[in-house]
């Protein structure tokens, strides 16, 4: 497993020192958007380097402080910092799947008593401990119903991460979505350890990259939440409705201030906000990408633009709430879908959002089995990762496809990260029924029919 | 008096006499004439031409193409050809007026595309880069025509399309087409009557917008044209008499059609020959027309032509001349110059008082800004926030 993380870095380091791949990478548009690509950037810095505004031009929407950032950096250096985020991601990873294998192995689940007699019997034997037990540790398992499931192997995740030819591809084009990705990561993982100051920052830090990571705000707090009262008192605090640590919030806000006023200072105005979260929010610039916001925001009549733009700007971020709420006790699953949400739904997504979900999902391997669709899913993964660039070929270079076929792979794209979102969900569901209540229901298919 | 006026006054008198035919008088006390005396003396001084002049200040041409398609080449190369020679001659080009069909220099049948020229030796590029065409195309009509004539345009219409003339203009109109007893052919579509031309004349008189008016016609059956003109100070020519044709000149083998007419060909021998001081006058010009060349009889009236065409001069019509009067006195243009008469004599000893200085130099309205490119553009302000930031979140996070 440690071959595969070394092959994942070893790869990166090569196609960046013996190839060129850098600079068309940079120029595809399913890799590269408007908000993240990194020949913009190169621009925004020249042009700040000849005193002029960057963001006067229309061409340049990412944050000041990346600006500042690569503007001090050496040309050289550049690409071995973004390998260095990717494997600082990688390891991060493999800590947040450490704490969720500790979790996992947690978990409990409500016996399930065929008759009275046997649970008597099992209730004598078990009355100290509360815990099942799975076959990896050796003792007998109490419950035949309880499904074997492997412990999660944590460096797996960080191979998926690493491996993964969408990672590979982000980091190679230089996108700024490495930044997003390792900003929500670092936050992430803060807060599974309980750090609260250090995770906010990441989150704050996340977030003023591109918009959309204040989503992760409210798991997180319940994920600093969850590992502060773990740690200092059992489980009673945890059985409140719903619990996140309310500081967060506050520490979230206050590190975004702090940072804007430090843009502030920097740029000397507040013109940036307009052309980097004005950008995110209202999409001006309709460059093809994996989404699905270019190709109705192009034929869109002016009048309706603006109530198009709140609906599909509502559509990320309604579900924070219930899903939160729903989920209040797997803040990292939350963490999860808010990514599949994410990079779903969001105004320019790249297939960099899809290699930042997919480590988390993968941290919740023992879903795979309640789900229906993966077959699908994975062969529309692939498939449209063929297509999407040869359909850009023939509508862009050739000349003879037009927008349409494009457009209809992403539709496809929509749909796999859909499906996934609803399968995974109603895995979790299922999952936790029948932890819970539906102890009599493992394992079995449920028909219900109406008399 | 101060030596860069003088200066000034003596480049500009050098210059003038070389620009104008005219003489240069000097006034040189102003304030005793009586300032309506001067004018009339000023107008009737005329460009220095002997006996009666013609008393106008400003020259127009209008010249019209009446046809268009590419076998009436030799249409536009005729009105082109007068073009030239007025430009040449010191009519500006915000004085003429030019109507063409101009469907010949990018006709896809031109050999030599972006040409025009009238002249099988092709000598001379008529079309070149900087002529000026106000009406062109289908623009060209009748009723635009009467409209430059008698100054009765829409409000939209721009000042290029417009004869903005006065009662002291000499207005030069050619018109070349096709015509036929008392009507001229405009574009193969409509046509207008000698009566059309003479009323628009008699507007133009009542409206006092010319001063003399030269008339020439260049089609067949030319002279019926200008036949019912009844306006006074109007002379006209034309190619030929009622009941006889004009001619063309010759062909162009690689062009394909005629270039030239005779009658335009023959005066533009003659008015090629000309300068801008020329003294020639409009009756040598008419006596080098021979009929036996033209092979048509031109037509001349000079019925309603007091003056006489012995006492016009050519670029009486063809020429832009001007009298140019110089004065000694100056004009005040800002409030704290002082207007110097001309018999207060001011010693230049090479240095200018701080009076004059001020009028010389004046300072500029607007500052500017020289703004160099900054290499070290993370300041320091920017740097210690920043820092003060980081140091904030580490001491927090470690509390």
């Amino acid at each position: 497993m440690e071959v595969l993380a070394v092959l994942g870095v070893v790869i990166r380091l090569a196609l960046v020192q013996r190839t060129d791949f850098a600079r068309t990478l940079d120029q595809r548009v399913e890799v590269s958007t408007p908000v993240t690509s990194f020949k913009r950037m190169q621009e925004g810095v020249f042009l700040w380097r000849n005193n002029i505004n960057p963001y006067e031009g229309g061409v340049f929407h990412q944050a000041p402080l990346l600006l500042a950032l690569f503007h001090v950096l050496d040309d050289r250096m550049i690409p071995y910092l973004f390998i260095l985020l990717d494997i600082l991601v990688a390891k991060m990873l493999v800590e947040i799947a450490k704490h969720r294998a500790l979790d996992l192995k947690n978990q409990t689940w409500r016996p399930f008593f065929p008759s009275k007699e046997e649970k008597e019997a099992l209730l004598a034997h078990e009355s100290a401990e509360s815990k099942t037990v799975t076959k990896e540790s050796g003792v007998k398992k109490s419950d035949p119903t309880i499904p074997t499931e492997s412990a999660l192997v944590p460096l797996f995740v960080g191979v998926v991460y690493l491996l993964n030819p969408l990672s590979i591809v982000t980091c190679l084009a230089r996108s700024m979505l490495v930044f997003n990705t390792a900003a929500v990561v670092t936050g992430v993982y803060f807060a599974v350890k309980g750090r609260q100051v250090y995770s906010m920052f990441f989150l704050a830090l996340a977030s003023y990259v591109s918009m959309y990571p204040v989503m992760f705000v409210l798991p997180c707090s319940m994920l600093i939440a969850k590992s502060l009262k773990v740690k200092i008192w059992p489980n009673i605090i945890f059985e409140q409705p719903f619990s996140a640590s309310p500081v967060s919030f506050l520490l979230f806000a206050t590190f975004t201030i702090a940072l804007l006023g430090v843009s502030n200072v920097l740029m000397g105005s507040w013109d940036f906000l307009e052309s980097t979260y004005g950008v995110i929010l209202l999409v001006p610039d309709l460059q093809p990408n994996t989404g699905l916001w270019w190709y109705i925001f192009i034929e869109m009549f002016d009048q309706f633009r603006l109530f198009f733009l709140l609906v599909f700007q509502v559509f990320v971020v309604a579900f924070v709430l219930p899903l939160s709420l729903k989920f209040r006790e797997h803040p990292l699953f939350v963490v999860a879908v808010f990514g599949i949400i994410i990079a779903t739904f969001k105004s320019y997504p790249a297939v960099g959002d899809v290699a930042a979900y997919i480590p988390f999902v993968f941290m919740y391997q023992e879903l795979f089995k309640y789900m229906k669709n993966l077959y699908i899913i994975t062969h529309l993964g692939f498939s449209t990762c063929i297509l999407l660039p040869l359909f850009y070929n023939l509508w862009i270079y050739a000349g003879s496809g037009n927008a349409n076929f494009f457009y209809a792979i992403t539709l496809i794209v929509g749909v796999a990260q859909v499906l996934l979102l609803g399968d995974f969900i109603g895995a979790m569901v299922r999952r936790e029924w029948e932890r819970g209540e539906g102890y009599a229901f493992r394992g079995r298919r449920i028909e219900v029919m109406l008399k | 008096m101060n030596f860069l006026n003088w200066l000034v006054l003596v480049l500009g008198a050098a210059s003038a006499t070389n620009a104008a035919g005219g003489a240069i008088r000097v006034v040189e006390d102003m304030r005793g004439l009586d300032r309506a005396a001067l004018a009339a003396d000023f107008l009737s001084a005329g460009a220095g031409s002997s006996g009666g002049g013609s008393g106008h200040t400003n020259n127009w041409a209008v010249l019209v193409c009446t046809s268009r398609f590419w076998f009436n080449y030799r249409h536009i190369a005729n009105t082109l050809s007068m073009y030239r020679t007025v430009k040449r001659l010191g009519i500006p080009d915000s004085n003429i007026i030019l109507m063409l069909a101009d469907d010949v220099a990018c006709n896809p049948r031109n050999h030599f595309p972006a040409t025009v020229y009238n002249n099988a030796g092709r000598y001379l590029d008529l079309y070149g880069s900087n002529i000026e065409v106000d009406y062109r195309g289908y623009e060209v009509t009748v009723e635009n025509f009467i409209r430059v004539l008698t100054g009765r345009h829409e409000e939209h219409v721009p000042r290029s399309k417009r004869l903005l003339t006065d009662d002291r203009s000499n207005i030069l109109i050619f018109m070349t087409g096709h015509g036929g007893k008392e009507f001229l052919k405009f574009q193969d579509a409509e046509e207008i009557g000698s009566h059309d031309i003479a009323d628009a004349i008699a507007q133009m008189f009542e409206k006092k917008r010319y001063n003399e008016i030269f008339f020439m016609i260049d089609t067949c059956q030319a002279a019926s044209l200008y036949k019912q003109i009844y306006s006074p100070n109007v002379l006209a020519a034309a190619s030929s008499l009622t009941g006889q044709s004009s001619y063309s000149h010759h062909h162009d083998m690689e062009i394909g059609t005629a270039v030239i007419d005779r009658w335009t060909y023959s005066n533009l021998e003659t008015l090629e020959k000309l300068e801008r001081q020329d003294k020639n006058t409009l009756a040598n010009l008419f006596k080098t027309y021979d009929s036996s060349v033209i092979l048509s009889d031109p037509g001349i009236r000079t019925d309603l032509f007091p003056r006489g065409i012995e006492n016009a001069l050519v670029t009486d019509f063809f020429g832009g001349v001007q009298t140019t009067e110089l004065t000694l006195e100056m004009y005040k243009t800002s409030e704290k110059q002082k207007v110097l008469p001309a018999d207060v004599k001011v010693e230049f000893d090479g240095r200018l008082s701080s009076a004059q200085k001020d009028t010389l130099l004046e300072k500029p309205r607007y500052k500017l800004k020289v703004v160099l490119p900054q290499t070290y553009l993370i300041n320091v302000p920017f740097v210690l926030c920043f820092g003060l930031l980081l140091t904030g979140v580490v001491v927090a996070g470690s509390v």
